[in-house]
């Protein structure tokens, strides 16, 4: 009877559970899927009182329609090659610094190394005026220096690469020196291909916040060509305030490249937030 | 190829075996160091550069600036405390402080327990958890703006899909974005739906990192499930709770993205946050001294507030890891 009792508090638990997760998931899932089912819609069929799910039939005319209203093709492959560059520009001098941290030894490393946590401690709130100032001065504004060079320093990734660097035995170094080997060729053929996923989850953290990063290219871009995804997405809302089916598709179209990376390398988004999840 | 060894390897030997430190190749271990120095540096030129032009000098221009009338095109001078004084004064100034600290205050606790509950429930054992634990993140990857725009449409008041199944359910329509007591609620609202998946992993390995023997322990001692989670699961991840505590303070009073995209600051400046107060002077007025001046205010705001975490919620947290 007891026994009885316990197992269908276990069955009814697990049900509520599910019930719960279920709902959650709904909330979380809805707005995408109709973002698309709305992208693929008549507009009439937006403004409407009966609202259905799905169009009466796709209208894919909506995305070619987005992209000719907006250079949403330009605004893509600006994105691209700025998350890109960011990435390789970043994770260069991330490793090389945490390779002079790690494994060589010299005077000022461990003074350096705090200075390097301590600017993570510098508020946002301060840097954002002088930080464009600096930029207009050197003629960037408007340009990809401005959207790509101040994105390449991540104190957080040099620590973290610092970390993983300091868990591959110091021996190999040694064993690679003595077969020849110059420091250089150490961090390339050696220690850089056993850090991949440390890399990896770096790299992909930060082309997720490059791709979405919206306040910085807001500011420092003026011209239609120099602009990023989510700058064009605003501006197009702003100027076609209720064409809901295009500005769905437009958003359908940021969203899908983030979404294909994340399903094939969900791993590494995984481990790259629980790595600056214990930042603390 | 014995003439290349690292001499710090053969050093000790030669010093055990005869107990001096004979023939050592001084010349050698002095180049040893020097080479490690001039690569060591060589390999931190990108981030000194860097941390010179982006770091430091903003940092103390940021300040130099504050003290200035500075538009971007005309005279600059130097005006001592007038801009400070100004935003002391202005009305604006106060409501953007006011209304991010509403946000703070319902974001901050609300994603917490939001975050933390959804982990609990992940972390159990049923069927399709990858699923769940796939579909909560989602929204996490996507573009802030892309889903901003989304949810605006969503909340829209006479076509928004939130209103439409208000209505079927027979409620009254609700001005989700242009209802000035709303609102903020919904913006707040957005902000957890966006960042649950990125809390949610990080409690997750919190959660995982919860010896099994301590509830096992608990159990026998005929604990229930309250039990268990007031005094084991909760102090446990209390560090987790405490990161992220401070992490969501210090963005929440400079939350800006979602409220540009979604109400612009509206309706009736409702929304309207200080982070914004700043980027109008700054990039419609075109006054960086004052908006440099916001900056730096907001900057010993947010100092502070951290200085009073870590001294009052600090103390709560438990960090014995078993």
């Amino acid at each position: 009877m007891r026994k009885n009792s316990v197992a269908v508090r276990k069955v009814v638990g697990k049900l509520v559970t599910h019930l719960i997760l279920m709902i959650g998931l709904v909330i979380m899932i809805i707005p995408f899927l109709w973002m698309v089912t709305t992208s693929l819609k008549e507009i009439w069929e937006v403004f409407t009182p009966q609202m259905q799910w799905l169009p009466e039939t796709p209208i894919w005319q909506n995305y070619v329609d987005a992209w000719n209203y907006a250079p949403f093709g330009r605004y893509y492959l600006n994105t691209a090659f700025v998350s890109i560059s960011v990435v390789v520009l970043q994770l260069t001098i991330c490793s090389l610094a945490a390779f002079a941290l790690s494994r060589l030894e010299f005077p000022g490393r461990d003074i350096i190394f705090y200075g390097i946590l301590g600017t993570m401690m510098l508020p946002g709130t301060i840097m954002l005026v002088p930080s464009y100032l600096v930029l207009h001065w050197l003629g960037w504004i408007d340009t990809y220096w401005a959207l790509i060079i101040p994105a390449v320093f991540n104190a957080f990734g040099i620590f973290l690469l610092r970390q993983f660097f300091m868990t591959i035995p110091k021996d190999l170094d040694d064993a690679a020196i003595i077969d020849g080997c110059s420091r250089f060729g150490v961090l390339w053929r050696m220690i850089i291909p056993l850090s991949k996923p440390a890399l990896a989850a770096i790299g992909l953290m930060t082309f997720m916040g490059q791709w979405n990063s919206f306040m910085w290219p807001l500011i420092v871009t003026n011209s239609e060509n120099m602009r990023t995804i989510t700058v064009g997405i605003s501006m197009f809302k702003d100027q076609f305030s209720n064409m809901w089916t295009l500005m769905m598709a437009a958003s359908t179209t940021a969203t899908i490249p983030l979404l294909i990376l994340f399903f094939f390398s969900q791993r590494f988004f995984i481990e790259g937030i629980t790595l600056t999840g214990m930042k603390g | 190829m014995l003439g290349n060894i690292p001499q710090h390897h053969c050093e000790p030997k030669v010093e055990e075996v005869f107990g001096v430190a004979v023939n050592t190749p001084q010349r050698r271990r002095w180049s040893q160091r020097t080479e490690q120095t001039i690569i060591g540096y060589l390999c931190l030129l990108p981030t000194f550069a860097y941390a010179a032009v982006f770091l430091v000098f903003p940092v103390i221009f940021s300040l130099v600036l504050s003290f200035r009338r500075w538009p971007m095109f005309g005279p600059k001078k130097f005006v001592g405390w007038e801009n400070y004084i100004r935003i002391f004064q202005d009305d604006l100034f106060w409501l953007g402080l006011k209304n991010a600290g509403r946000y703070t205050i319902a974001f901050v606790p609300l994603s917490i327990i939001t975050s933390l509950f959804v982990a609990l429930l992940l972390n159990t054992k049923i069927r399709g958890i990858n699923f769940y634990r796939t579909g909560y993140f989602i929204p996490t990857i996507t573009s802030a703006v892309a889903v901003a725009v989304v949810w605006t449409f969503l909340f829209d008041t006479n076509y928004g899909l939130v209103n439409d199944w208000l209505t079927r359910l027979g409620f009254e329509r609700v001005g989700w974005l242009s209802d000035p007591k709303v609102a903020m609620w919904s913006i707040v609202f957005f902000s957890i739906w966006r960042g649950l998946g990125y809390n949610v992993v990080i409690y997750l390995a919190a959660l995982q990192g919860v010896p099994v023997q301590l509830y096992e322990a608990a159990k026998i001692d005929g604990a229930g499930w309250w039990a268990q989670f007031r005094y084991i699961t909760l102090p446990m991840v209390s560090p987790t709770t405490f990161f992220m505590f401070i992490m969501g303070i210090i963005g929440s009073i400079q939350v800006f993205e979602q409220i540009f995209i979604m109400t612009g600051g509206g309706p009736m400046r409702s929304t309207y946050v200080v982070f914004m107060y700043m980027y109008d002077y700054a990039f419609r007025y075109n006054e960086m001294g004052y908006a440099a001046a916001v900056g730096y205010i907001m900057a010993v705001l947010i100092f502070i507030l951290t200085l009073i975490n870590m001294k009052v919620t600090g103390k709560s947290v438990h960090y014995d890891q078993a």
